[in-house]
């Protein structure tokens, strides 16, 4: 593609543009008469719904705070206004489901959001537009649960469990013998990510990568004398953070990961096979650290003599 | 060059774009209804919980044996006695003061703790404690008097030898030491926002490590692994100040992290002859140092339709620890350092500003620029070096590394049918670096993606990815005898290519499937020497079920294969050998929860978790493949937990934890502290074994 020609094409696009709403976001129907009063005779009288009146026991249920539902519309604040669905309907005829968060809301998901968004999008939602989660259209129910008194997606030990119900995949990677404790629940996926959207790469909450590994590894921030310049630029270079079979997280062995960079002549260059097994001379090139038996510094040096990472 | 101006060209195009677009994008929602008399709605069959709500636990558990890799991260790593104890309580009034207590595992060595309070809408604070112990291995041995600590010294009347099996006194000298760490993180923090648009934040959370780790330590021919000691302490502060308008906000936050080494430096005592009086070695610790930033980010919403976004964020690192000597060997006529620090100093610079457009009811766009920038101001400086404390090289100047990396994102979202959505993505990369053979990368990535919903209960996606990077190699850059075929893969051209499909089933109201397969390959295609080629292949299948509100169960099987050639030569001029290292991993789970149970059981549950994997390389050199052992990997877990009510307020929960794990791994199974002559080793296996976790717990509920 010409590269020049993409701002063109997107300003035909956006010119060409023409705005509608979505089918069904134009429902507007007046709100109830009582609030949440009428609600509740229908809804968390059974036990099979009681757990809806757990509503009123998390945050959104704080009547003293003007900004939650029950401060302010109650149900409604959240559902939409319910007149229509909790007005009188003559027999036989359905009654018309409230505007949103029903399994038959009018609404899209998109307007359904928004009803979230009236309160929630502040710095943290900023980057929501446009970011993954987004565009592949997971609603903040999808994830969140407002009928709870904790959301399990706000605690570190549960949160994981919620994302893997779309990342199958980095569910078997943090089982892997070398991972961060996700699985133990020591750490959740926002201690990385930030599922609310980010301007950075895969939606890491710090500008680059190798700044997010370093609000626990501070240690390898440098900067050193001897710089390692693969580990100043990307520690994935290195590090697979979903978890590896390897220790520390690398993605290969020493030392087949450092002979992918370095062939310099001499004992760096030589191949090691199961003939190097034996107590050989050269057995200590490939068995135990491998190279970092003697280069042990290969996240950099700050000693004046370590130019080879041995310091 | 040209790259980097068709970069800025592009974007510069599309935030006009994205701008001209705000216009026609300027349509209205659907107008709120009037909101009704709010006094009347009373909330009269609201059942608010005022006061202490929820639980604490405690009781005695029992750990059937000692199994030190166990206890990583779950904090049980002895046979014997611990405390199960846990708190969950919150507490709210009708005025909206709210305080949540949340502590889970405390009578583990991991455990943690979060108090939280306030005026919900008006401030809140918290208090949090951390800590987390990972305990990598108990069958380490070391000769070393104060072993994990700074210095380290041969034992009284020991006898050097030439090899690591003719150290006459190894056998005798060698003492355990379990080579593990500590981290604690305490933090405290606040938040103001209440009604006015102005916010604050502020946190302040500092963390500790402790213990010790494996290190390698060397005098040119001889060397041998360290238990050396870990003492870091890392302060973090971040201080934000928000403004929150109608339809768009701000934000300035500054971060300060600041790192503190307590260790310089880790001195040792050769146990081998010294060559030229090479008796005393020294390791450079990690230096402290200090990071600030300033960020300023907002964004602007005129309507649902159209989101600008961005920030731009400034920082500088910077690290001034004294230098070691050049060399501990008095026998080498070490020159006055230059300068007493390195005196270093990076400045970053990131900038990241996207805009998002609804086009048309089934058309959206997003735009996006990044900008990162690692400026390395440090001073050069040249510098002999006494390799090893043994001899001297003439003298090396440092390469401060510095890198610059432009993208522009562009991604377009068309629902073409009801039920099929179309996503496109382009990227465009340039990254400029300094002193690298390769200064220059172009990356170019792109992608489609389909998801359908042919039917109400199925979702299916298929995603194609394609990556193209190019460089600008001159191979004369590349570091003095190295072979001049290498291309070092983290700036080698390549080109990958991905698929994945996933499908999601909703078999009935009840049960639910999912599956995935993913395979990508990567080509790195000017590679004679270094990584040639990989290959990823992932599959997976997810079943769940939710019988009711109460009960639900799921299971799952993972299978990923990694798959990687890397060619080399023994000599530069010839001897090639190619070797593939091939990573096969298993995972597989099943599981039930009961929330609701007849009779006075009240809750339980059942969880299996079962993880394998294998690792096989080969090295193919002058016609010949002598095999190296497979590396394989073991472990499963399975716990049982009920709970059953004795009292109104008093449960009782019972808990049984089966857990396996069992390695082969041949670059440590071999190694005892004098299996390689040239290498005195701490000697670390790979654990094996199984333990059983029991605890009976006394649960009492407040509501």
């Amino acid at each position: 593609m010409q590269r020049g020609l993409v701002p063109v094409f997107i300003v035909l696009l956006l010119v060409a543009g023409a705005i509608a709403a979505q089918e069904g976001d134009d429902y507007m129907p007046e709100y109830s008469r009582t609030g949440a009063d009428t609600c509740l005779r229908c809804h968390g009288a059974d036990e099979e719904d009681a757990w809806l009146l757990d509503v009123l026991h998390g945050p959104h249920g704080v009547a003293a705070d003007s900004r939650t539902p029950f401060g302010s519309t109650q149900c409604e604040a959240c559902h939409g206004p319910g007149g229509d669905h909790t007005g009188r309907i003559r027999p036989g005829q359905e009654r018309p489901a409230m505007p949103a968060f029903a399994s038959n809301s009018p609404w899209s998901q998109e307007r359904q959001d928004q009803q979230c968004r009236n309160c929630h999008d502040g710095p943290d939602h900023r980057f929501w537009d446009g970011d993954t989660h987004q565009r592949n259209d997971v609603g903040c129910v999808d994830c969140h649960q407002s009928h709870v008194r904790r959301d399990p997606v706000t605690v570190t030990a549960t949160e994981s469990q919620v994302c893997y119900a779309c990342h199958a995949e980095q569910r078997s990677q943090f089982q892997r013998a070398s991972a961060h404790p996700v699985r133990f629940g020591e750490m959740s996926c926002s201690s990385c990510h930030q599922p609310h959207g980010s301007a950075n790469a895969a939606m890491l909450t710090q500008t680059t990568l190798n700044e997010n590994c370093y609000e626990c590894h501070a240690e390898y921030r440098g900067p050193v004398l001897w710089e390692h310049a693969p580990v100043v630029e990307d520690c994935s270079n290195c590090h697979q953070p979903h978890g590896s079979n390897h220790p520390s997280m690398l993605t290969r062995r020493a030392p087949l990961l450092c002979q992918s960079c370095h062939s310099r002549l001499g004992h760096p260059s030589v191949g090691l096979t199961g003939d190097d097994l034996d107590s050989g001379p050269q057995s200590a090139f490939l068995l135990s650290g491998s190279c970092t038996s003697c280069h042990s510094q290969v996240h950099g040096s700050n000693h004046p003599s370590g130019a080879i990472l041995n310091r | 060059m040209h790259a980097q101006a068709n970069l800025k060209r592009s974007a510069l195009g599309l935030f006009v774009a994205a701008a001209l677009g705000i216009g026609p994008a300027l349509a209205q929602d659907a107008k709120a209804p009037e909101l009704p008399d709010l006094s009347k709605w009373e909330c009269r069959n609201c059942e608010f919980d005022y006061g202490w709500y929820g639980s604490i636990l405690f009781g005695p558990g029992w750990v059937s044996d000692d199994f030190f890799e166990f206890g990583n991260y779950s904090g049980l790593e002895e046979r014997g006695l611990f405390a199960e104890a846990g708190i969950d309580l919150s507490w709210r009034d009708e005025d909206g003061m709210w305080l949540e207590i949340l502590g889970e595992d405390l009578g583990h060595a991991s455990r943690d703790l979060f108090i939280s309070g306030g005026k919900q809408g008006v401030y809140k604070a918290w208090l949090n404690w951390d800590e987390i112990a990972t305990f990598r291995a108990d069958d380490t041995r070391t000769i070393f008097d104060g072993a994990g600590s700074a210095f380290q010294t041969l034992p009284a009347g020991w006898i050097k030898g030439g090899r690591s099996d003719d150290l006459p006194l190894l056998a005798d000298s060698l003492r355990p030491f379990d080579i593990k760490q500590d981290r604690e993180i305490l933090g405290i923090g606040f938040e103001f926002g209440g009604k006015s648009p102005w916010t604050y934040g502020l946190d302040v959370q500092r963390t500790t490590k402790s213990g010790s780790r494996i290190k390698g330590a060397s005098f040119i021919f001889q060397a041998m692994e360290l238990a050396s000691p870990l003492n870091h302490e890392t302060t973090e502060l971040d201080a934000t100040l928000g403004y929150g308008g109608q339809s768009w906000e701000m934000q300035a936050a500054y971060n300060l992290s600041i790192f503190d080494n307590r260790n310089r430096q880790v001195r040792w005592e050769n146990p081998f002859f010294g060559i030229f009086g090479s008796d005393l070695g020294e390791l450079a610790e990690p230096p402290d140092n200090r990071f600030h930033q300033i960020m300023l980010s907002g964004s602007w919403r005129p309507n649902r339709r159209v989101t600008l976004a961005g920030h731009v964020a400034a920082g500088r690192i910077d690290q001034d620890a004294d230098f070691l000597a050049f060399t501990l060997n008095p026998g080498l006529a070490a020159p006055a350092l230059p300068q007493a620090n390195l005196d270093g100093e990076v400045d970053t610079r990131a900038l990241n500003l996207r805009a998002t457009g609804v086009l048309t009811r089934k058309l959206r766009a997003t735009v996006q620029f990044k900008y990162d920038e690692r400026d390395n101001n440090t001073p050069r400086i040249s510098l002999p070096q006494f390799v090893s404390d043994t001899f001297v090289q003439p003298a090396r100047v440092n390469e401060p590394y510095s890198f610059e990396r432009r993208q522009v994102d562009f991604g377009l979202d068309y629902r073409m049918f009801r039920f099929l959505k179309l996503n496109g993505d382009v990227e465009l990369t340039e990254t400029q670096r300094d002193f690298q053979e390769v200064r220059d990368t172009d990356t170019f990535k792109a992608g489609v993606k389909a998801r359908v919903n042919p039917h109400q209960r199925v979702n299916l996606t298929l995603e194609y990815f394609y990556e193209e990077r190019t460089n600008d190699l001159d191979p004369s850059l590349l570091p003095q005898l190295e072979n001049p075929g290498l291309r070092r893969f983290h700036f080698a051209e390549k080109e990958r290519d991905a698929v994945r499909l996933a499908v999601d089933f909703a078999i009935s109201e009840t049960y639910s499937a999912g599956l995935y397969a993913e395979i990508a390959d990567e080509d790195f295609t000017d590679t004679q020497i270094g990584l040639s080629r990989g290959r990823d292949e992932r599959y997976g299948v997810d079943l769940g079920a939710a019988f009711n509100r109460h009960v639900h169960a799921h299971a799952f099987f993972g299978y990923e294969l990694l798959d990687a050639t890397i060619l080399g030569a023994d000599n530069v001029n010839g001897s090639p050998w190619e070797a593939r290292q091939e990573d096969e991993f298993f995972s597989a789970g099943a599981g039930i929860e009961f929330n609701s149970l007849p009779g006075k059981w009240v809750k339980a549950t059942l969880d299996f978790n079962w993880a394998s994997s294998r690792g096989d390389i080969e090295v193919r050199k002058r016609g010949t493949e002598p095999t190296l052992p497979e590396l394989q990997t073991d472990r499963y877990t399975f716990e049982a937990a009920a709970e059953r009510k004795l009292s109104e307020r008093l449960n009782l929960r019972l808990n049984y934890l089966v857990g396996r794990l069992t390695e082969d791994d041949f670059f440590r199974d071999r190694v005892e502290p004098a299996t390689l002559p040239n290498l005195l080793s701490l000697g670390e296996g790979t654990p094996g074994d199984t333990v059983h976790v029991i605890s009976a717990a006394l649960r009492y509920e407040f509501r």
